[in-house]
């Protein structure tokens, strides 16, 4: 799809729509909104949309920071903490290992 | 557009590649095998588990990769683990190196990545090895800690029954340990040690590089405990994984006479004697004087009590009981017990037509059990050794039955030339039973029993568990084409088996004059050593293989049988050979045709063909069954690991083992190698690109060739 040819109320319903369905877990929809509007929202010349566009791309980028950053924590505190855990651990995984505690 | 001389310059250069490969990929050598050699005939250390440790070797995900070296003593492992200037070493050591010491500097220094041990035809083989723990599967016993018995203690305290005994195959070790036997792989090793590692005999320094290296690889897939393997491989379904397995086997039972109806209270003798017994490496496991030496007492008894069959009235019944597992917390006699006492042994019970008797410890009137029995002085006499529990012997009825049962083996024991003794401790007390099958009968219910054997007080074995207790330990001459001229084993095992059997028969008879002595048979015991202790492909192996020797015709080769437990579906061909000879003689030979015979199976009524015996093969009916060593721990749901009531071993999962052996150039030579390999590759690339770009410069361009 090329946004560039939409007209602006348009671009202001996807960007809205990639907004909301980001709230479903769904963090990689805030990404896509954040980076693929941020020039709309910020770097064309002004239209009486952009407002809420910045809004959303705002939100939407933080919003995939925090994911990210709570992933990654995740990620880093379970395969340290894998073997403590024990059998809960073992059964978050699906492929455990072979030969490490 | 590229041009026409770039073009046949590329074409020529992609035909030269295809050339190579060619010749390289038809008839080449790979160029792993030019660098590598494999070390063939390799024994690896392999991990086990039990409710609470994991024991045994691993090496890493893609094997440990070290320096070889070889030290002459200890002075020269201490010198590689503190001074050595290299950053990982492979240690190569002789059996006479092969001492926990080693073991334990190895383990606690940083740069020891693997051990191999070198055992040639012609090494010194030590004096002592042991890989056991001083007091066997304590824990497990009768006299355990938690037990409020006197003897509590006793071991080590007063007695160490295998004071020589290092532990080693409880030790877990996070590097490699491989055994190698074949000569030619330990020359190969010895002449690349010789050539390019070595200054002299006399240094404890190396060479300077390239030098000789060796990469072991072992790598064990479970980890930490049986409870945490056993959990990753219930639990992973994507991916089945093999982390682990129980240690498991069948225990063999057989009965002079088939068991029907209601048993009588002390109607059944009992005979027993362990099956198994293990090393610290995988595939060798001869148990020669552990476990070999009474398995085949008991056969050879087997046999002659089924030679007597119709020639009394028998007062009580025989049971043949073969446990394995033993080395393993008394796996074996265990489950057994725990059986008996549900009531689910010898089977559980099913439908009424399909049923043999219940037997449980009210039933066994006494139990003799038939321990390590191979160290003997030669043709003299043979001495033999008898022990009761001091626990149970206090209550006079059976005090009583065991004087009794000691009477009459020293009776009968005359007759063979055979001394039986029952030997005291050093403060001139009776000693408790060592460790023994027996003993988790008692931890069940008090009975009259013994325990005989070739030690008074602490093992006459040197090599208890060790790879080392084979034909040799046992000073077994016969040899494998079967002249037995010098050998004296046969005819000392046949002295212990003849007295026993006259013991019992007389014991069991209901005349007891009228019983006469019972002569176990000379030649059978010989065939027997030579098939267990040398050659499992022996004729009466062969014989008695049934349907096995088609379907593991791997088996059958010239080297000692195998006294390892191992896992469900792992080596239980020797157990089925060992039902199978027990079968034979105790059982009667029916009518039958193969398909025949292998039908109509219940429960109650055993039947196997065995189709090298006789014209056309023969059918035997017998009372032999296996009894699966489940241990309790597997089958009880929710069982507590840590509670260590029941064995929990289990044998972890790997893919390969296998030990290569390669020249290894200074670690700058190979960072130098690898950066001018990116460079050139790189270089390659610009080189390239820049020629592109510049193509219609650096190339005279032809004319295009005209239409024809």
């Amino acid at each position: 799809m090329d946004i560039s040819r939409m007209s602006n109320t348009k671009k202001l319903s996807l960007c809205r729509i990639y907004f909301f369905a980001g709230f479903a877990c769904l963090p990689f929809m805030w990404a896509v909104n954040a980076i693929w509007f941020l020039r709309e929202a910020f770097f064309k010349p002004p239209y009486p949309e952009q407002k809420q566009m910045k809004r959303y791309v705002v939100i939407s980028g933080i919003g995939s920071l925090l994911w990210l950053v709570a992933v990654i924590a995740w990620c880093v505190v379970f395969s340290l903490k894998r073997s403590e855990w024990g059998e809960v651990a073992d059964k978050l995984s699906f492929i455990i290992p072979k030969g490490v505690p | 557009m590229i041009s026409r001389p770039a073009y046949i310059l590329a074409k020529m250069g992609a035909f030269v590649l295809m050339m190579t490969l060619f010749v390289t990929g038809g008839f080449g050598t790979r160029v792993s095998d030019k660098i590598y050699e494999d070390i063939q005939g390799n024994m690896a250390c392999f991990k086990r588990f039990n409710g609470t440790h994991e024991v045994g070797c691993t090496s890493d995900y893609f094997g440990n990769v070290g320096v070889l070296y070889i030290p002459k003593d200890v002075s020269d492992v201490h010198w590689a683990v503190t001074s050595g200037p290299h950053d990982s070493y492979i240690l190569a050591v002789e059996p006479e190196l092969f001492t926990r010491q080693v073991l334990m500097i190895a383990k606690n220094s940083s740069n020891v990545r693997g051990i191999i041990v070198l055992h040639s035809e012609d090494a010194n083989i030590p004096k002592e090895e042991s890989p056991a723990d001083t007091c066997p599967s304590h824990e497990y016993g009768l006299y355990n800690h938690s037990s409020s018995s006197k003897y509590a203690n006793y071991c080590p305290s007063t007695e160490a029954w295998n004071a020589i005994g290092n532990s080693l195959l409880f030790e877990s070790f996070n590097f490699p340990v491989f055994l190698i036997m074949e000569n030619q792989s330990i020359t190969s090793i010895k002449n690349c040690y010789e050539e390019f590692s070595m200054i002299d005999s006399n240094s404890k320094q190396l060479q300077d590089w390239p030098l000789c290296a060796l990469q072991l690889h072992s790598n064990m897939f479970g980890t930490t405990n049986t409870e945490v393997c056993l959990r990753r491989k219930n639990n992973n379904v994507l991916q089945p994984v093999n982390y682990c397995d129980p240690i498991h086997d069948y225990n063999i039972v057989a009965s002079l006479l088939p068991m029907e109806g209601d048993l009588q209270d002390s109607s059944v003798i009992v005979v027993a004697a362990r099956a198994d017994a293990a090393s610290m490496f995988d595939n060798i496991s001869p148990g020669a004087d552990a476990a070999v030496t009474g398995l085949i007492t008991l056969l050879a008894v087997a046999e002659a009590l089924g030679r007597q069959q119709g020639t009394a009235t028998m007062r009580k019944n025989v049971m043949f009981v073969l446990f394995e597992g033993e080395t393993w917390d008394y796996l074996g006699s265990t489950t057994m017990t725990y059986d008996m006492s549900n009531g689910n042994f010898p089977f559980t019970p099913r439908d009424e037509t399909d049923q043999v008797s219940q037997f449980n410890f009210t039933h066994i009137d006494f139990f003799l059990e038939l321990s390590q029995l191979g160290i003997h002085k030669g043709a003299e006499e043979t001495l033999l050794y008898l022990y009761n529990d001091p626990i149970s012997n206090e209550i006079p009825s059976l005090s009583a039955l065991n004087k009794k049962i000691y009477d009459v083996l020293k009776e009968k024991s005359k007759k063979f030339n055979v001394t039986v003794d029952k030997p005291v401790d050093q403060n001139s007390a009776d000693f408790p039973l060592p460790p023994s099958s027996f003993q988790s009968f008692l931890k069940h219910s008090n009975m009259s029993g013994a325990v005989l054997s070739d030690h008074a007080g602490k093992f006459s074995n040197n090599y208890y568990q060790s790879y080392l207790d084979d034909y040799k330990n046992v000073k077994f001459f016969g040899n494998v084409n079967g002249t037995y001229d010098s050998d004296m084993l046969h005819i000392h095992i046949a002295r212990i088996a003849s007295t026993v059997a006259s013991a019992v028969f007389s014991l069991a008879a209901e005349d007891a004059s009228s019983s006469s002595d019972v002569k176990a048979d000379e030649m059978l015991i010989s065939d027997l050593l030579v098939c267990f202790l040398r050659n499992v492909n022996c004729t009466l192996f062969r014989e008695h293989a049934g349907r096995t020797l088609q379907l593991y015709p791997g088996y059958f080769q010239e080297q000692p049988a195998k006294m390892y437990t191992s896992v469900y579906r792992g080596e239980d061909i020797l157990t089925n050979i060992t039902l199978y000879l027990m079968g034979h003689f105790l059982g009667t030979e029916i009518n039958e045709g193969k398909n025949e015979c292998w039908s109509n199976i219940t429960s109650a009524i055993q039947k196997f063909y065995l189709p090298l015996i006789g014209e056309n093969g023969t059918c035997f009916s017998s009372t032999a069954r296996l009894h699966s060593a489940d241990s309790p721990a597997f089958t009880i749901p929710g069982y507590d690991f840590g509670s260590g009531q029941y064995p929990s071993w289990t044998e972890s999962g790997w893919s390969v083992t296998k030990i290569r052996l390669f020249l290894k150039p200074n670690p700058a030579e190979e960072i130098a190698l690898i950066v001018s390999g990116v460079f050139l590759i790189l270089a390659t690339g610009i080189v390239s690109y820049w020629a592109h770009k510049r193509s219609e410069t650096l190339f005279v361009r032809l004319p295009e060739p005209a239409f024809c």
